[in-house]
């Protein structure tokens, strides 16, 4: 038989089939264009960090700035005035600064945004289960409890529970509908990973999951170990 | 916009209705082209030829949708030209690698061509597909319907391509004895 006479003759089959095989492949460029969205999201939270961590930086240091000039005129002053006040209120008040400026500028490094998205889709009638590992984090020096939310937008027909892959969340994350579950995980590892099982309740459709796990990047505690 | 008020727009010979289905489906076409042939421009040109036979097509025709139909279209578009290429350019496509993985098709003295044949052969297809599970049958149709590679359809479906590779090699081999059996 000719093969392409054979292929011609395959892309006949019956259109149940081909339909099938054209929802799998439709929700799969859509959880595509979600990546994408999701990637603008992370690079956008990323900027925002960046461009407080600079502004902040740059706030610090005319803070600095203008309290070495204060030291000065105090120091010019406190010279004129030794007799007088003293310096010591004024001594207090710049170590404050100073340590004030050094944990701050800690607390922005560790709030640094952690995203991963986990996607997952299923259109079997053997009640398969898989999983996918995120390959995406940061890098994180110490073992420390970090706090995150898991955001479940999309879950059709399934349901779905993610587990740590490397840290230690502490509580259970599964999702039956669509929701948010907010949990802490302790971790040391420079990526974090997450894995994701999901359960298709009626084989006969499709099912689709997207979860996606964020850190809080406006928490001030949750970064604290 | 929905697939029945496409069709619709060419029963009413409204070309917008090209548009329509270039925007909705095109990406789809020129997807399964260029696994085919294996560059854009034929792939591009074959969307062209696919709307073009679109046109001819509907009316008479009345698809109640129309993916599966456009890019059924397309994929025999598609095959015609690499049957008019001469083989030893056909390298670029995936094509290439699924006609070697056909190679131990049967090659009894029926002649495809013929149509009452080709239905029966088409009906044995049919049968095998639907008697194996949905995964191996989803997976047999993204490579043999819309001849994506062995590396697309593990992204596609979630598993390693191994697993993909396994699947398609087991069950070609089972199709492939399911219609000898049936004297093909």
């Amino acid at each position: 038989m000719d093969k392409i006479n054979f292929l011609q003759l395959f892309g006949e089959i019956d259109d149940k089939i081909v339909r099938q095989a054209n929802s799998v492949l439709n929700l799969y460029q859509e959880s595509q264009e979600g990546v994408s969205f999701r990637a603008d999201y992370s690079r956008r939270s990323l900027w925002k960090t960046v461009i407080a961590s600079v502004a902040f930086t740059a706030a610090a240091m005319f803070g600095v700035f203008v309290l070495l000039l204060n030291v000065g005129k105090i120091r010019l002053g406190g010279g004129t005035e030794q007799s007088g006040h003293g310096g010591s209120p004024v001594s207090s008040d710049i170590g404050s600064a100073s340590s004030e400026t050094v944990d701050r500028s800690e607390s922005s490094d560790s709030r640094e945004p952690v995203m991963v998205s986990i996607h997952l889709m299923m259109y079997w009638n053997d009640r398969d289960s898989f999983n996918k590992l995120t390959d995406q984090g940061m890098a994180l020096k110490d073992e420390k409890i970090y706090s995150y939310f898991a955001d479940c937008p999309i879950l059709e027909n399934c349901t779905v529970k993610v587990k740590g892959k490397n840290n230690f969340p502490d509580k259970q994350l599964e999702f039956s509908s669509t929701g948010r579950i907010d949990f802490k995980a302790t971790t040391n590892e420079t990526l974090i990973g997450f894995e994701a099982e999901m359960t298709v309740i009626d084989p006969e459709k499709p099912a689709r999951a997207i979860v996606n796990i964020y850190s809080y990047p406006e928490d001030q505690s949750g970064s604290s170990a | 916009m929905e697939d029945s008020k496409i069709v619709e727009r060419f029963w009413e010979r409204d070309e917008t209705a090209l548009s329509a289905v270039s925007e909705k489906y095109g990406k789809y076409c020129t997807t399964i082209a260029w696994n085919i042939l294996g560059d854009e421009q034929s792939a591009e040109e074959c969307l062209q030829d696919t709307l073009l036979k679109l046109w001819e097509t509907i009316p008479p025709k009345r698809p109640t949708e129309l993916q599966p139909f456009v890019g059924r279209i397309a994929r025999n578009i598609a095959l015609n030209a690499l049957k008019a290429r001469d083989a030893q350019k056909r390298g670029g496509g995936e094509a290439a690698l699924l006609l070697d993985e056909l190679s131990d098709l049967p090659s009894g003295e029926h002649n495809v061509e013929q149509l009452a044949e080709q239905h029966e052969m088409l009906d044995a297809i049919n049968s095998f597909l639907f008697s194996i599970s949905a995964k191996k049958r989803i997976v047999l149709v993204l490579r043999y319907w819309h001849c994506y590679s062995i590396a697309d359809i593990s992204r596609v479906v979630g598993i390693s391509e191994a697993n993909v590779s396994n699947i398609i090699k087991r069950e070609r081999k089972k199709l492939i004895e399911h219609l000898k059996k049936r004297g093909y």
